[in-house]
């Protein structure tokens, strides 16, 4: 097959888009070939790797180049998908959504355009990753902190723009950034906030500027591309201490979350506390086969045994303390006292000054350190595949296990281990569920698939939304946000036929399709 | 002999300047190879009990297997089928984070070792 055509594109019009893309971007940056069409498929879909199929990719190096690239697309019709790294792991790679569209590959845009020590920001390209400016500062010897997502080869603008989790102080990544540029879809550039002034000083510091705010509209979305996004960094702190609260038994649950719950909502813990639970962690570390060759969930007994050699507990609690050693010390001795009374908890600290080597995975992650330690777990079955199912509820211990039950039944169910963590802000929490399966067996996949349907229809009866979620669910789970018979994605629809009337820009996204394709399937 | 020391010399210096070129050009493979294996592999693949790839492989092929920069066993084949193809639980490598050109620096480094 000469092509993956995107649905409605003619062959001519394609190729004709091609010789254009390549004409802005370079021969080299600019290819529909089948081994390059199938470097951007979803390595982790749980079914047929070509499900997603991209009709191949162009790779700008430029905002000039993009929007060169955008206006092209319009004209023609081709629909592109925007990725920054492409490492949207577990949520689709880099892959579209629609076969045959075209990525476009903004990974060769890759400029640290500012770090400011001063004011404690980076302001980036999209290519730039957590690896890339963690070098930077590191190398130009800035006293300065990221806040870091699991994997460190991820985008900073593109685990902001998917409203990702770092680990750090500042742990939602798109409530701590500004300085947003983003070419529409017909071409235009635009910068938000304050940003919006042609010769603002404030740019890259303050999300909003004047009149109504805009940038969340660029985020899980298909209005735009954003091509630059500064993102606030921390100051070295005089005293950092990685502490956890461990507790060996199940029912520990519900006490960390209402012990800790006080600290999150008074700051005194500002980075997201993590309760993942024992399968999670020893997923990092091993892998199954060492524990456990039978088939369905590790038992019981065997997860005792995995406790007890990895000296973990059936629920791990990890958060982060910053700032003076006295308020660092006087945070933790609060925070002890209240979990003393915890039957089986265990609590471990470790303190880290400015020079210190830190090489604890979790203490690294913490302190802004990115790496790959917990890309482990997709080791943990075999040949690892793996999607999210990643519900929010209230940070509450009634929530916690009402939600951890429905999801750990129904995936014990189906065969599967149960590997989860509670990313808890002071109000709600992030409860990511990694399931894991083996790609080479399509009875797996297939179950993987059906359970997943499972999770998000049982989640939602019991008022569960997910946050964020992998590129075959995005129109079941916007269908779940039905309130007022769906009047959001409505609203989403309405801006998109303004915005993008030709849906060249990611159709699908969010459950976000252009008119013409609402049209054909109706 | 004056004349004729200046001529072996003379006759030399393209000799030195190719052998100095060639000794840069390859420490600037090396240098490329490493710089590729630091940014792009080594997260996975450093010789720590925290690094997946070590991990995985040390379950999987044995101990000495587990280690990538210490292995005398990795053909160029192998070496872009895995880079450009994934397996198992590692993903592929597109052009735009690992050039051809880095990839043929990668191997070079990885195989010479």
């Amino acid at each position: 097959m000469k092509h993956v055509l995107p649905k409605g594109v003619t062959e001519t019009n394609f190729d004709k888009a091609f010789k254009e893309f390549a004409s802005i971007v370079g021969q080299q940056w600019a290819s529909s070939s089948i081994e390059d069409r199938e470097l951007y498929n979803d390595p982790y879909n749980p079914g047929d790797p070509l499900e997603f199929v991209s009709g191949g990719f162009v790779a700008p190096a430029s905002v000039d180049e993009v929007q060169a690239l955008v206006k092209t697309a319009n004209h023609l019709g081709i629909p592109l998908w925007p990725v920054s790294t492409g490492k949207n792991l577990a949520y689709g790679g880099a892959a579209p959504l629609v076969p045959g569209t075209v990525v476009l590959d903004l990974k060769r845009m890759n400029r640290i355009l500012e770090v400011n020590e001063d004011l404690a920001y980076a302001w980036v390209e999209p290519g730039v990753s957590f690896f890339d400016l963690y070098r930077y500062i590191q190398d130009h010897k800035h006293k300065l902190w990221m806040s870091v997502p699991g994997p460190g080869w991820g985008s900073i603008v593109g685990n902001g723009v998917e409203r990702g989790i770092g680990y750090g102080y500042f742990d939602d990544q798109f409530a701590n950034s500004a300085g947003l540029e983003i070419v529409l879809p017909d071409g235009e550039l635009m910068r938000a906030g304050m940003g919006a002034m042609g010769n603002s000083t404030s740019g890259p510091l303050l999300r909003g500027g004047f009149g109504p705010w805009v940038d969340g509209l660029f985020t899980q979305s298909n209005y735009g591309v954003v091509t630059k996004m500064a993102r606030f960094l921390l100051p070295e702190p005089e005293t950092y201490m990685s502490c956890e609260v461990n507790c060996r038994f199940d029912a520990g649950l519900e006490s960390i979350f209402e012990a800790l719950r006080p600290f999150k909502l008074d700051e005194t813990i500002r980075n997201p506390v993590v309760v993942s639970n024992l399968e999670l962690i020893a997923s990092f570390l091993s892998v199954r086969s060492q524990w456990y060759d039978g088939e369905g969930p590790v038992p019981d007994e065997t997860l005792s045994v995995i406790q007890e050699k990895l000296k973990l507990g059936r629920w791990n609690a990890s958060f982060a303390l910053y700032g003076t050693e006295a308020k660092v010390n006087d945070a933790w001795s609060r925070i002890k006292q209240a979990v003393q009374h915890i039957k089986g908890i265990e609590l471990k600290d470790r303190v880290y000054h400015p020079g210190d080597e830190i090489l604890h995975p979790r203490d690294q992650s913490q302190a802004g350190i990115p790496s790959l330690n917990e890309f482990g777990l997709v080791n943990w079955m075999g040949a690892g595949g793996h999607i999210d199912f990643s519900p929010v509820g209230p940070m509450t211990a009634g929530h916690a296990r009402v939600l951890n039950e429905l999801v750990r039944s129904r995936v014990h169910e189906f065969g599967f281990d149960h590997l989860c963590g509670f990313y808890c802000e002071p109000r709600a929490f992030r409860f990511v569920n990694t399931l894991i399966f083996r790609k080479d067996n399509p009875e797996e996949m297939s179950k993987v698939r059906e359970l997943f349907t499972v999770l998000i229809r049982e989640a939602a009866e019991k008022g569960y939304g997910e946050y964020r979620t992998h590129l075959a669910y995005m129109d079941e789970v916007a269908a779940t946000y039905d309130f007022n018979n769906n009047a959001l994605l409505r609203f989403q629809e309405k801006l998109k036929d303004v915005i993008d009337p030709n849906g060249v820009i990611a159709p699908g996204k969010s459950g976000i399709w252009p008119k013409h394709y609402r049209e054909s399937d109706a | 002999m004056r004349r004729s020391d200046n001529s072996i010399l003379a006759s030399a210096v393209p000799l030195v300047c190719a052998f100095t070129l060639a000794m840069n050009v390859l420490q600037a493979e090396e240098s490329t190879g490493k710089r590729v294996f630091s940014n792009w592999c080594s997260a996975c693949h450093m010789d720590s009990p925290f690094a997946p790839g070590t991990i995985q492989l040390k379950q999987t092929r044995g101990p000495d297997y587990a280690v990538i920069e210490q292995r005398t066993d990795l053909s160029a084949a192998l070496i872009r089928l895995r880079v450009r193809k994934g397996l198992a639980g590692m993903p592929s490598f597109r052009r735009t984070e690992i050039s051809n050109q880095d990839l043929d620096a990668l191997i070079d480094y990885l195989v010479r070792k």
